[in-house]
């Protein structure tokens, strides 16, 4: 049974590429007419470099697979295993793709620009606006979530965290071997790789005990002195390095997946329409899988900050318009496709690695432990010891990384918004432009979050915001077809916006409505109120910006109805 | 056959070698142009209103600049836009 689910994965994922994915190239797009992609035309040999389409599909994919693709899918499971499959599937070819792979092509017609101004140039400025602020509050929300989920990964299995610190302790040693001594890119690798193995060997040795408060302190001090550190001590070295743990991990799921010929009976194919999943710990309440879907699995169908990933590099080195479909709707593709291996792993191997507790263990835990099974069941010379410990360090790292960059990220953001500040209140502006500052209050409202919400709130907060941008990015993109390309394809983008859109804005508007009262149940807890306060007035401020920017986008489409 | 496919094996990990390449170094190649930035600032930085280095210096240098001053024009245009650059370079996902 997993082998035919991920067969048919790669047979609808390789037909939809193959026919219409070349639909959207030569009749939407009609690449092959298209003018000279900027890598060419505006060639510096900085910014602008012709790139094989190999190497960027490489550069993007790495960019795009993070813990993401996997976290969405196994809570999804809640659902029942078909569902979750079908909503990463079906999102992933009619909405994913299409919306990495057209804001991709974008803004390669853009220069190269970002889908931000691309949107402030078609919808006008409030869209661009509106993107400036749902990236502070994906920050915010990305660091809630992924603290909690890694503090409660650290705390699920005590030998992560000694593993986790060697593996960045090797990230340094092979930092210094690539870029500061004789020994070069190849050697430095090799140095690298043979640390992890230590790493890994060191966490088994050094299992801790720790509590979850621990590791929110230390989880807090890590991402604010990694994202000041200089790139080349830790971040660059450490991000190249876990790339190895993607390979990895694809490779030995994907061999596991295919030879297996285990039933997917650890879970039923359906539960209920309306699965305990979003909530307060404790208090979960029951969430129609219409709408709150995109809640719960976003990147691996669909994530608005692809967009920003297609329009920052990629789209600058595209040799050509057309090698934009192998990249953008490529990689979603495969990002699906270890989306699914997710999916098969806990259906087929969940019961056989953790019985009747599978859907009672939180959704990381519940990932590393079947795909562990999974790999040891089909490659038995992989020990079941060591694969948990890989799963458990892969997600764990991948999910520090996506913290330590947001948290850069979400600084750049709070210094920009400082910058109106300059002139009028100079002591403020001195204040939260100072690196450590903005650095501080992105990760402390972060891990504050993170201790007093949980994954289970915080997790569909930060998926919203993200699905949001996404149909921001979509309806951005219908004007685009509609305006500079081929009006007569615009269903088969504006379908997709205005189904995700409407889901979206409805699922936001149920969160605000069922999740967040439960928040206030108990006046008398306090850093549950504070917590439903923030989570509700960032989720509400969305809201805001999102109908003020479907106002603009309706006003410019009909604008562009009349001059057309 | 077998050729072939050594060949097209061949082909495979120089691709692969190159992109672990360029991903070992994107974030320094992102400083150095933040430094490169600066540097075509401080010398062509009369275009936008900065003081300039004296004039013979600044002449003298002119022929060495055309690669900066073509990266300035390029980098003044996208320098209202930093949001795209930094995702595609920060892992978020």
């Amino acid at each position: 049974m997993t082998t035919l689910i991920a067969l048919v994965a790669l047979a609808i994922y390789l037909a939809f590429y193959f026919i219409y994915g070349r639909v959207i190239r030569d009749k939407l797009l009609k690449s092959k007419e298209a003018p000279e992609a900027p890598s060419k035309r505006l060639s510096d040999g900085v910014d602008y470099v012709p790139t094989s389409k190999y190497v960027l599909f490489g550069h993007h994919f790495a960019s795009i697979a993070g813990a993401g693709p996997i976290t969405g899918p196994a809570m999804a499971v809640a659902w029942g295993w078909l569902p979750g499959l079908l909503w990463i599937w079906l999102g992933n070819i009619f909405l994913g793709a299409i919306h990495d792979y057209l804001a991709l092509a974008a803004s390669v017609r853009y220069d190269g620009r970002s889908v931000q101004f691309v949107a402030q140039d078609l919808i006008g400025k409030k869209a661009g606006k509106t993107f400036g602020w749902f990236t502070l509050f994906l920050c915010i929300l990305v660091v809630a979530a992924f603290g909690d989920i890694v503090a409660g990964q650290l705390a699920a299995d005590g030998r992560v965290f000694f593993a986790f610190v060697f593996f960045c302790i090797a990230a340094v040693i092979a930092g210094f071997a690539m870029y500061r001594s004789k020994l070069g890119l190849g050697w430095g690798s090799l140095i690298g790789l043979v640390l992890i193995i230590l790493a890994f060997w060191l966490g088994d040795m050094l299992p801790v005990k720790w509590s979850k408060d621990t590791y929110f302190l230390i989880i807090f001090v890590y991402i604010v002195l990694a994202s000041t550190l200089p790139v080349n001590l830790l971040l660059q070295p450490r991000d190249y390095l876990s790339s190895f743990f993607l390979y990895f991990g694809l490779i030995v799921g994907g061999i596991s997946a295919l030879i297996s010929v285990a039933p997917l009976n650890s879970i039923p194919a359906f539960t209920t329409f309306s699965a305990k999943l979003i909530g307060p710990a404790g208090a979960l309440q029951p969430s129609p899988f219409w709408p709150t879907v995109p809640l719960i699995i976003a990147c691996g169908a669909l994530s608005g900050f692809h967009a920003l990933v297609a329009s920052g590099t990629s789209s600058k080195q595209l040799r050509e318009e057309k090698d934009a479909l192998f990249v953008g709707y490529g990689a979603m593709l495969v990002e699906g496709f270890l989306s699914t291996l997710v999916i098969i792993a806990i259906a087929g191997f969940g019961a056989a690695a953790l019985g009747d507790k599978l859907m009672s263990t939180a959704a990381i835990p519940r990932f590393v432990q079947s795909f562990a099974q999974m790999v040891t069941t089909n490659l038995p010379f992989l020990p079941m010891s060591f694969m948990t410990l890989f799963a458990a360090v892969w997600v764990s790292t991948f999910a520090l990384t996506t913290l330590d960059t947001t948290n850069r990220l979400g600084r750049y953001l709070v210094q920009e918004m400082a910058e109106p500040l300059k002139e009028k209140n100079p002591g403020a502006f001195k204040f939260f432009s100072n690196k450590w500052v903005a650095s501080i209050i992105i990760a402390f409202v972060g891990i504050f979050l993170a201790r007093s919400g949980g994954y289970t709130v915080l997790w569909p907060a930060f998926s919203g915001a993200n699905q949001l941008l996404a149909s921001v990015v979509m309806l951005t993109v219908a004007v685009w077809v509609k305006k500079k390309l081929n009006p007569k394809y615009v269903a088969s983008v504006m379908i997709p916006a205005v189904f995700l859109w409407v889901t979206v804005t409805a699922a936001l508007i149920w969160y605000e409505i069922v999740i967040i009262p439960v928040f206030f149940v108990d006046m008398a807890k306090t850093l549950s109120v504070i917590t439903g306060a923030v989570v509700g007035l960032i989720t509400l401020f969305m809201l805001i910006l999102n109908f003020i920017m479907i106002s603009s986008f309706l006003k410019n489409w009909k604008v562009n109805a009349q001059a057309a | 056959m077998p050729a072939h496919f050594g060949h097209l094996l061949k082909k495979a990990m120089k691709t692969f070698s190159q992109v672990n390449r360029e991903k070992a170094t994107g974030m320094l190649d992102f400083e150095l142009k933040e430094l490169e930035n600066i540097f075509a600032l401080l010398i062509l930085g009369g275009f936008v209103g900065l003081p300039s280095p004296p004039s013979p210096i600044a002449v003298e240098l002119l022929p060495y600049m055309e690669k900066e001053l073509t990266v300035l024009l390029a980098r003044t245009d996208l320098s209202q836009d930093p949001l795209g650059v930094l995702m595609g370079m920060l892992e978020i996902d």
